[in-house]
């Protein structure tokens, strides 16, 4: 059989061969594509890969950063991926049903800052996207949390103040603004955020990005900036902001 | 009880091929007609309010076990009512208004049932556990030996009332005990509806007689039997199962596969399954030794997740899967515990881990003879093995990596941190947004099949006067007193007409600045629960928007403002 093989196949010449293994050899074992998780296309602007990258933390602050962490895990979550929720017992489970979060892969648990790191190890082992509060971890715990992360390629979300954490990108809500209530009339009805993502490595350049959490309709879009202030639309940014214009239009 | 669903057309598309692989004999070489079959003569032993009795319920009261917003279990005084199983809350609610409800945990029902166990197994060695309130046992031997069927299931009954007595079993009262061929028959004839004496013998040869009379709707669940399968029966004119076994079986079979052949079986009073006279290979067994006794069930039952991990590895590789197991344990003192376990159609990794938890939970709080040291060994055999049809997993949806892995990381949380701390949302329906969701144990929900739980169902209703999304992503669990003062620093007050005396102008939590309100929107008044004194509830919300650009949803109530919710 090893005769017949050899002499149907031709033999590689010997730095095609050698090329073709050193090819082999470096190429990743995964793709970069691979190590994203998806999120709402809208959300692709804050980070430079697109989306939430398997083992970094993404730290939220600001005023309405509970809604959209919440949001970003609902991307990976509704494709499949399950949540974690660790320490935060206030968390208001109909806005995460309503930001698209499908709760049925969303696990709460109750733990304090004593037993929190090894909760949140074994978290990390099991869950593609764990969300804590905040002030949850100290000093060396976190470093090894930090380190979990990476080995498992989950995402971890931190609420508020990160501690201890080396984060790899921070979502600043910069300004919040409020639609629908006046004064002695109307209810909380949609709101405009502006974010401004900083980060490191890749994610150094400061990127913002103004959001409807959600739009009248209940939906998460991007706010229509003018042409000239936007940076750099994507093709379907521009298509959206199309649509949406001739809706608002008709 | 079904905690893993199989997609039944794609896991029995196959049997005949898993079968060949697994090198047992074919149907047609072992019975030549269906009469021929040697079903086993069993007996199982059953409470089928177990839950209750294990929830603490008094005698009188009743009350019922809810799991994922159906009834699970009742009281007598509850099913006197209509309260039975499958019901919605609400509308077991509504047949009872006093209905009392009590958590669904099937580890405290284990561990409750533990004893009885040890007291049947005084009669009989072979027990097999089943689930929590209900257990099986071949007669064969047992019944030689007491002299009959009739004479062994009144030794059992007497048996166990005598050990337990009538206040310990309380509400349970004595065993529902059915006897016949086949372990489908003996389980219905140990509960048949409007039963008043607990003990039913169904001669030998008997069943299919006495099966007849049911309705198919009794086969829900068995051996992977799903409800769009039930569902067509009645529309083809097959209401009973007589009317079930008068078909002729392989033309049977040859409309419906492997369910149907499976359901033409039992409705014929015989094993869902051809009997295999077949020894498991002695090497399926697993074992662990542990060098340091382990004193709680926890690491043990993790331990024995990778036990049992490994047990079907093996079995999968000679294209077997198992539905009995042996379980044995012993302490650094050298006391032994072994427990047979039977789970239908076929045990997976997680439910073997279970079965070990609940068996050394039970073990260890047992008064006489529990364990006085660690667990040092631990070893699970299978002790009745299948041909394994093995478990598709599904093209969409089904069951995924995901979902595997998650499972396990609750189990370890959940062994780390106790089952109250590790919780999933259940759907409750509440103009309030923190009540509208609940967080149940995540050990006692089904993780696997999630969707329905949490779905909001239109037929619950609408909720009138629930504030429109987008909804609060902070709910504080104790609303903290909070200052609404007018432009002159008056309190705010709401009339009982739903008029405000002065619109909002700052806002203070009970020790900070006041801040400046920059809009609001209310008075949007509820009156909840006025049939209950204990929860009735009448105040009236408002949403406030402070200078700063937070925004709160705060709630006045007998003229105290409190903070509900924030969104942020």
């Amino acid at each position: 059989m090893a005769a017949a093989a050899a002499t149907i196949l031709p033999e590689p010449r010997g730095d095609a061969a050698l090329l073709a293994r050193a090819a082999q050899l470096s190429r990743p074992v995964t793709l970069a594509g691979d190590q994203v998780l998806p999120t709402l296309p809208v959300f692709a602007p804050l980070f430079p890969w697109g989306g939430l990258q398997r083992g970094t933390i993404v730290a939220g602050a600001g005023p309405a950063a509970r809604s959209l962490l919440l949001a970003l895990a609902a991307g990976p979550v509704a494709a499949g991926a399950w949540v974690a929720v660790l320490g935060i017992p206030t968390l208001g489970l109909l806005a995460a049903s309503e930001l698209g979060l499908p709760l049925s892969r969303l696990v709460s648990v109750n733990v304090d800052a004593v037993q929190g790191a090894a909760a949140l190890g074994a978290a990390l082992d099991a869950f593609d996207v764990v969300v804590v509060g905040p002030g949850f971890l100290h000093g060396s715990d976190a470093r090894r949390v930090q380190a979990r992360a990476r080995e498992r390629g989950s995402v971890l979300l931190t609420v508020g103040d990160s501690g201890a954490l080396e984060v790899d990108s921070t979502l600043q809500v910069a300004s919040v603004q409020w639609q629908g209530l006046h004064d002695g009339h109307g209810y909380l009805r949609a709101r405009q955020i502006s974010i401004v993502a900083t980060g490191r490595r890749a994610a150094t350049r400061a990127r913002k990005l103004s959001l409807w959490l959600p739009n009248t309709n209940g939906q998460i879009e991007a706010v229509l900036i003018p042409r000239s202030v936007a940076t750099a639309p994507s093709l379907s940014d521009s298509l959206r902001s199309d649509n949406a214009a001739s809706e608002c239009a008709s | 009880m079904r905690h893993h669903r199989i997609n039944l057309q794609d896991a029995h598309t196959k049997p005949e091929h898993g079968r060949a692989l697994a090198g047992l004999p074919s149907e047609a070489s072992l019975n030549a007609g269906s009469g021929s079959d040697q079903v086993k003569r069993v007996a199982v032993v059953r409470w089928p309010d177990w839950a209750v009795v294990a929830a603490g319920a008094k005698p009188g009261q009743a009350a019922a076990v809810f799991h994922a917003n159906r009834v699970v279990a009742a009281t007598p005084a509850a099913r006197a009512d209509g309260v039975v199983p499958s019901l919605r809350r609400r509308e077991a609610q509504r047949h009872c208004p006093g209905l009392v409800i009590l958590p669904h945990d099937l580890e405290r029902d284990a561990r409750a049932f533990e004893p009885v166990l040890r007291v049947l197994e005084q009669t009989t060695p072979l027990l097999e556990a089943t689930e929590p309130g209900c257990c099986t046992f071949a007669t064969r031997g047992p019944s030689r030996y007491y002299g009959g069927d009739d004479a062994l299931a009144e030794r059992v009954s007497a048996h166990v009332s005598a050990t337990f007595g009538e206040d310990t079993l309380g509400i349970a009262g004595p065993p529902q005990i059915g006897l016949a061929d086949g372990v489908f028959a003996a389980w219905l004839a140990a509960a048949p509806p409007g039963k008043k004496h607990p003990v039913t013998v169904i001669a030998r040869g008997e069943s299919a007689a006495f099966l007849a009379s049911f309705s198919v709707a009794v086969l829900a669940g068995r051996d992977g039997i799903d409800d769009r399968f039930l569902s067509l029966l009645p529309q083809l004119g097959v209401r009973s199962l007589g009317q079930l076994a008068a078909l002729p079986r392989s033309d049977f079979a040859a409309r419906f596969g492997h369910v149907g052949r499976a359901a033409h079986r039992l409705a014929s009073g015989l094993d869902a399954r051809p009997p295999v006279a077949r020894q498991p290979p002695p090497d399926l067994s697993v074992s662990c030794v542990f060098d340091d006794p382990v004193p709680t069930s926890g690491p043990v039952a993790f331990a024995a997740k990778q036990l049992a991990d490994e047990m079907f590895e093996r079995m999968r590789a000679r294209g077997l899967a198992c539905t009995q197991i042996l379980v044995t344990a012993q302490t650094d003192h050298g006391e032994q515990h072994d427990r047979l376990w039977r789970h239908e159609p076929a045990f997976q990794p997680v439910t073997v881990a279970e079965r070990v938890r609940w068996q050394l939970d039970g073990w260890a709080q047992a008064l006489l003879d529990g364990p006085t040291a660690g667990i040092t060994f631990l070893r699970i055999a299978p002790t009745e093995v299948i041909a394994g049809t093995g478990q598709q997993i599904g093209f969409w949806g089904g069951r995924s990596q995901a979902d595997d892995r998650a499972i396990r990381g609750v189990a370890r949380l959940v062994g780390q941190l106790g089952t109250d701390a590790v919780l999933v949302p259940e759907w409750r329906g509440s103009r309030s947004p923190g009540d509208a969701i609940a967080l149940v144990s995540a050990a006692s929900a089904d993780l696997v099949d999630r969707d329905a739980a949490v779905q909001k169902e239109p037929a619950r209703g609408p909720w009138p006067g629930v504030l429109p999304p987008p909804s609060p992503a902070t709910v504080w669990a104790d609303p903290v007193a909070v200052r609404v003062r007018d432009a002159h620093g008056a309190p705010v007050r709401v009339s009982g007409r739903g008029f405000v005396s002065a619109p909002p102008a700052t806002f203070a939590l009970l020790d900070e600045k006041p801040r400046r309100v920059v809009a609001w929107g209310g008075p949007w008044p509820i009156e909840e629960h006025w049939w209950d004194p204990q929860r009735y509830r009448r105040c009236a919300r408002f949403h406030i928007l402070l200078d700063s650009g937070e925004a709160h949803l705060i709630v006045v109530e007998s003229g105290v403002w409190r903070l509900e919710a924030t969104y942020d």
